[in-house]
């Protein structure tokens, strides 16, 4: 069998199962389909519960050399009062971190509780594996007065890795 | 550390640290004084920046600061030392002269202002110079902050005396080999002690016997060790109060001798990309 029809076999058994597995299913990730595209993990931020967080700080560490962020949607989820100067998503491939900063200064606006505030994908290159799923770490939570929160980051921040 | 800070003085000389701590009050109801020095000129300025307080000038660090006005000696005076044949000192100077050159640091063999063992200069386009007096080396480095750190050290011996510099940080400029062996340091001055054209403003003074201090962390606003968006927050409350509400740490992050939005913006800055403290 040539490397081409290898290929588009491959590519098809990779199609199929993303299109069966669905939002929200985990993606399953085979080391062949490095041959054929990128696959990738999505991380899904919002907030539950009923606490008044204004704020937030957060890291999602990542391998740069295995591992492409996609930042196009990291703070697309966030209301008006919460976008602007004081909110940004950067990816510090030196750190190896995405770090992601969410502010209200001054007025210290509620967040909305229950929806996706942001996601980042990550592009998951060769040498990759499902393990190498990303998770957040170095959260944290600002209240009301946009000081620490007390609520801990367990009780009210949700991740959500597809 | 010795501060310009409160009236308390906590001497603590453990190990070989002379090291004078801070005692934070309540804002509102605190005087800045530089009564935990063993002696001063009487002709500075021991300030914070508290509305209500006795005296307004521009801090480094905390709540407190002390400010010589131009053209006139004024200095504070710590005979800790007390004979000791090698001092690190670290201080912040806030630059505001207009011309020459000021001696801001000068360590003595006496108790009583003679006997030169070390001076640091500093010139109004902001050079430091450090000089080991006995044998006339020394080492430059400049700044280009309005409030600068400096941190020194200077040892005495037969052939094995050294000096170094850092000047906000930087790799410190060194000169080992001295033969500069002689009486030992008792006392050391801070301030302008050649009553220098301008107005010189100081903070944060720490001195030990052999280990690196280091500068403070800046932009740590809340002064818990780390670069967190809470130091944004705290900087912001500082900015927008008029300084009602002071940052207990270090707050001026371009240290420019002014707490403003641009270091709310500045301090965001650090956040968003991950700068840790040293």
């Amino acid at each position: 069998m040539s490397n081409q029809t290898l290929i588009k076999i491959l590519a098809a058994s990779f199609l199929l199962s993303f299109a069966t597995s669905g939002i929200g299913q985990e993606i399953s990730i085979d080391k062949d389909t490095d041959l054929l595209s990128q696959p990738q993990v999505r991380i899904d931020f919002r907030l539950k519960g009923d606490a008044h967080i204004s704020g937030f700080q957060l890291d999602v560490p990542y391998d740069p050399a295995t591992q492409t962020p996609n930042l196009d949607n990291c703070l697309a989820g966030l209301p008006k009062s919460h976008q602007g100067e004081f909110a940004i998503c950067n990816a510090l491939p030196d750190k190896g971190i995405v770090r992601l900063v969410v502010m209200d200064l001054g007025r210290n606006r509620a967040l909305p509780l229950g929806q996706t505030l942001g996601f980042i994908t990550f592009d998951l290159g060769k040498g990759a594996s499902g393990s190498a799923a990303p998770a957040v770490e170095n959260v944290l939570l600002a209240g009301p007065d946009g000081k620490p929160s007390i609520v801990t980051a367990d009780e009210v921040f949700e991740v959500q890795v597809q | 550390m010795k501060m310009f800070n409160l009236n308390s003085r906590l001497a603590r000389r453990a190990t070989a640290t002379i090291a004078l701590g801070l005692l934070l009050g309540a804002q509102t109801a605190m005087a800045c004084t530089v009564d935990n020095w063993t002696a001063n000129s009487n002709s500075l300025t021991p300030g914070s920046v508290i509305p209500g307080s006795p005296t307004a000038v521009s801090r480094y660090s905390g709540f407190c600061a002390m400010e010589v006005a131009p053209a006139t000696t004024a200095w504070v005076q710590d005979d800790s030392p007390g004979g000791i044949d090698r001092i690190r000192a670290r201080f912040y100077v806030r630059n505001g002269l207009s011309s020459g050159f000021s001696v801001i640091y000068r360590g003595f063999s006496t108790t009583d202002g003679t006997g030169t063992l070390v001076t640091v200069f500093l010139n109004a386009a902001g050079t430091v110079t450090l000089v080991d007096a006995s044998t006339g080396t020394q080492v430059q480095q400049t700044s280009a902050t309005e409030w600068t750190s400096i941190e020194i050290d200077w040892s005495q011996g037969a052939s094995d005396g050294f000096i170094a510099l850092s000047v906000n940080g930087q790799n410190p400029a060194e000169q080992t080999g001295l033969s500069n062996a002689g009486s030992g340091l008792q006392s050391v001055r801070l301030g302008n002690l050649n009553a220098a054209t301008g107005v010189l403003g100081f903070d944060a003074y720490e001195s030990r016997r052999t280990t690196e201090i280091g500068r403070l962390c800046v932009g740590d606003a809340d002064g818990n060790g780390e670069i967190r968006f809470f130091d944004v927050t705290q900087i912001f409350e500082e900015v927008s109060s008029g300084g009602n509400v002071l940052a207990p740490g270090q707050p001026d992050v371009d240290e420019n001798g002014e707490v403003r939005f641009l270091d709310v913006a500045a301090a965001f800055e650090l956040v968003s990309t991950a700068v840790d403290c040293p």
